[in-house]
């Protein structure tokens, strides 16, 4: 086949009002098999927007989402889920009044196919907890899995709560701000587990403020401000593009070989 | 009579435990209050009414009770909690909640009468019962004490041994994880109505056996009273409304 492959997420011109308040304007791309795509931009500048239509949170004005050959863009949140696309947020959201293991245990695939089902019979399968212990001893959490999820510390918060993303077996994770509130140590452990994590995925979204993260694990960069697409390419080549440094970093384009670690 | 008073004690806490747990379950999932309950409670002791009139048993008025308990919880929800979703439409859904019951007070009025309908019931089964340490306990208690029971001990393994359980647990810790996880969260949603729904209703049943009659107004005097015990045992913590 000469036809490039078909990208994991497609999203094709997609707009986003609140109001009179254009969040994400005409913005059009790809997330391609096996990548982890980063995504960058300003406070304000619809990152976090952009996650929550891909997972359904909230509805596109305009455009088309595309995950492989189906069309997302108007399907409830759980129906996106059960495709495929999981996201951590933000501020971690973890079942704080459960268990590490029955958290990771919710996500676990076979939602119940009927109510009866779901009622009897699979209550404590012994195949679903070696599935979801497999997952928390990934993330390194197997001495922890009978502790109440409310009482994790940070770090290891986010870890399950990756942890329990993976458990749905997405073929596509989004990330949003993973490093967010994590000191230096917090980040480098971070990054290792986002990249073991991907090779259970099909592709990795990356939301970040962080550079140092998004540096170290994208292999391609998005950069959008005001909702729309600013620079895309390699880091190497979002890094030296003008538009970018000036309005993400406040820089002229020759600073920023002083700052960038990789530059 | 001490025991005859522990017992008559235990008959009524299970009684309210079982409607308590309605407004528990649903106010702890959607931190919403829902104020219909009560009168899902009410419609407990009528289909009681209903059963037996047409000539069937006790069994057959559970399983109306059931029946009807499920299609009011629907629509009760449908009514008055879908549109209101956001938390500040708190007050909103309840008091909106509330209109359904009321309306519901008067549909029975106007149907039944606003006097209170004897179930017919024999007299034997007040009367008969058994003999514990001198004390004469009727029958009809002890099976309301034992329903009670059994009910609330199937609802907590439910809660906690079950998948259904789990997802209902997920979406009153985190509706956004929940749904991100692959759960259809409105439908757990319904699912937690209809279960405080049967459970109140089947409340309303036993009550109605025990006093013989079906009352318009029980849901409101049990209903108030339920809340404030919840509000003693702890809002929206399940275990808090079994304890009180």
């Amino acid at each position: 086949m000469s036809a490039p492959p078909t990208p994991v997420l497609a999203i094709e011109s997609i707009s986003k009002d609140f109001g009179g308040l254009r969040a994400i304007d005409n913005l059009s791309l790809d997330v391609r098999s096996g990548e982890i795509l980063g995504i960058v931009g300003p406070n304000g500048a619809g990152k976090s927007v952009l996650i929550n239509l891909i997972t359904g949170f909230y509805r596109v004005s305009a455009g088309t989402i595309r995950f492989k050959d189906d069309e997302i863009s108007g399907l409830s949140r759980h129906a996106i889920s059960r495709l495929g696309i999981t996201c951590t947020f933000q501020n971690v959201r973890l079942f704080r009044r459960m268990s590490v293991l029955e958290n990771v245990l919710v996500a676990n695939k076979g939602h119940a196919a009927s109510p009866f089902a779901s009622l009897f019979g699979v209550g404590r399968n012994k195949r679903d907890i070696d599935q979801a212990m497999e997952f928390i001893c990934f993330m390194g959490l197997s001495e922890r899995a009978d502790q109440l999820a409310g009482t994790l510390a940070y770090g290891d918060a986010r870890r399950l709560e990756i942890a329990r993303a993976l458990a749905g077996e997405p073929r596509l994770l989004l990330l949003d701000e993973p490093a967010a509130g994590m000191n230096e140590e917090e980040t480098a452990a971070l990054i290792d587990d986002i990249r073991a994590s991907r090779t259970r995925v099909e592709a990795i979204v990356l939301v970040e403020h962080d550079m140092t993260l998004i540096c170290e694990l994208s292999d391609r960069m998005v950069a959008i401000d005001y909702g729309r697409k600013m620079a895309e390419g390699t880091t190497e080549e979002v890094f030296a593009d003008p538009l970018f440094t000036k309005a993400y970093l406040g820089l002229e384009a020759g600073d920023l070989a002083l700052e960038n670690p990789h530059g | 009579m001490f025991v005859d008073q522990l017992i008559n004690g235990l008959v009524s806490g299970g009684l309210y435990a079982l409607i308590e747990i309605g407004y528990t379950l649903v106010f702890g999932v959607l931190e919403k209050l829902n104020f219909a309950d009560g009168e899902i409670f009410m419609f407990g002791g009528y289909a009681d009414v209903i059963a037996l009139s047409l000539g069937g048993d006790l069994t057959a008025a559970v399983l109306l009770t059931i029946a009807v308990s499920t299609l009011l919880a629907l629509v009760v929800e449908f009514v008055s909690f879908r549109k209101f979703r956001s938390a500040d439409a708190q007050i909103t859904a309840a008091l909106s909640s509330l209109l359904v019951g009321l309306i519901l007070i008067e549909l029975t009025h106007n149907i039944f009468s606003s006097e209170p309908r004897s179930l017919g019931l024999p007299q034997e089964v007040y009367s008969a019962g058994v003999n514990i340490l001198g004390v004469q306990i009727a029958w009809i208690k002890l099976v309301i004490l034992g329903a009670a029971l059994v009910l609330m001990v199937g609802l907590s393994f439910v809660l906690e041994r079950t998948r259904l359980g789990r997802n209902i647990r997920a979406v009153s810790d985190s509706p956004e994880s929940a749904a991100l996880s692959g759960i259809n969260v409105q439908r757990v949603t319904q699912q937690v109505f209809v279960i405080a729904s049967i459970l109140a209703g089947i409340g309303g049943l036993l009550v109605a056996c025990k006093s013989g009659v079906a009352v318009a107004e029980v849901g409101l005097t049990f209903g108030l009273k339920a809340l404030a015990v919840m509000a003693i045992g702890g809002m929206g913590d399940l275990r808090g409304a079994v304890v009180a």
